[in-house]
């Protein structure tokens, strides 16, 4: 029997894990993406099952346009404790790299490693020149991450889909890969 | 740097080869939700964007349960004429096989074909000991699909706008690889 293979990548940081979602992250995935406190500024909560849903889209992703959300697992726990990665759906303003974490997870700097991982990945394995990330103005724990991560903002009120967020601008490839 | 490995297998056919989903495929995959039979009966899709997002899910499918839903090909114009392969949502009550073909593909067996094909991986390959398939009770075409694969209706469920849907049952896998042989 021939096949065709498709490859994702795992990344490793310190503390966290970068890789595809599997079935057993479900309930862990659906706990965060149900909570309302979390959910706020990316576009509400869903039911556990568009959840995974929304896993298997994320994943196929991979396939074809060769990047998209990792699921952060937690070394020492072995849990889902969220999703970041590289991502640009149609109507996006530009590649971003985005991040949400579980309530419980923040506050560790987890969105700072994870995000650092990933745009590390988007600069040295997809080639990406530029990146920015898309924040609620109202999503202060967000915006400390970018600032952590280097990155300024550049715009406020940038409209897609239907609402407006603030685009933060994330160090060059060369910079970023310097200071981090 | 490490990977997530997986392999989507190709299987072939008298008439069609049953591989993974392609980008290039999104024409023919979003024509199948164009048309208004399959709208009305089995599920909509509203633009290509959410059509490649349901490629995407299709593809996704595969990782978190190991099968999934083929691209089929047809061999003499290498046209991809519909998806055909296991359905396992999170929310479903049972694995099962689900197919969908582009208005044109009708008429010609080759339905039939990769519907035998796609069953008969899932029971050899994957040891499933039993599948179904929900068909809408208006979906004349796919019951006469399901009747010629030797299912039996089994129950009926509400689906909400979509009206009734039929459970049928496929023949489990010793009756079905023996009725295989005897329809080749």
């Amino acid at each position: 029997m021939s096949f065709v293979t498709v490859n994702i990548p795992v990344l490793e940081t310190e503390r966290l894990i970068l890789r595809a979602f599997e079935d057993k992250d479900t309930s862990a995935y659906a706990a965060i993406r149900s909570d309302d406190e979390v959910t706020t500024f990316i576009g509400g909560s869903m039911p556990r099952y568009q959840v995974w849903r929304s896993m298997t889209s994320i994943i196929g992703q991979w396939a074809w346009r060769g990047f998209s959300f990792f699921c952060v697992e937690e070394k020492a726990s072995g849990q889902c404790i969220g999703s970041v990665g590289p991502y640009y759906p149609d109507g996006w303003p530009e590649p971003e790299i985005g991040w949400t974490l579980a309530k419980s997870a923040q506050g560790k700097g987890y969105a700072t490693e994870a995000g650092r991982a990933a745009l590390t990945f988007a600069y040295q394995e997809l080639g990406w020149t530029t990146a920015i990330s898309v924040i609620d103005p109202e999503n202060h724990a967000s915006q400390n991450v970018a600032k952590k991560l280097g990155a300024h903002k550049e715009q406020t009120g940038a409209s897609m889909w239907d609402f407006t967020a603030d685009i933060w601008r994330h160090l060059p490839p060369e910079e970023f890969l310097k200071s981090n | 740097m490490s990977f997530v490995t997986v392999n989507i297998p190709v299987l072939e056919t008298e008439r069609l080869i049953l591989r993974a989903l392609r980008v290039d495929d999104l024409d023919g995959f979003f024509s199948i939700y164009a048309d208004a039979d399959h709208a009305r009966f089995v599920s909509r899709v509203a633009d290509r964007a959410k059509a490649f997002d349901k490629m995407c899910s299709l593809m996704g499918h595969w990782v978190l349960r190991g099968y999934g839903r083929f691209a089929v090909e047809e061999k003499s114009t290498r046209r991809f004429i519909g998806h055909v392969g296991a359905s396992y949502l999170d929310d479903a009550r049972e694995p099962e096989l689900n197919y969908s073909f582009v208005p044109e593909a009708g008429g010609r067996g080759l339905a039939t074909e990769a519907c035998f094909a796609a069953l008969r991986y899932l029971y050899e390959v994957h040891g499933w000991q039993t599948a179904i398939s929900e068909i809408n009770t208006m979906n004349a075409r796919s019951l006469a699909l399901a009747n010629r694969m030797g299912a039996v209706k089994e129950s009926e469920r509400d689906a909400d706008e979509f009206g009734t849907l039929e459970i049928w049952r496929h023949l489990p896998p010793e009756e079905f690889l023996q009725y295989c042989e005897v329809a080749a």
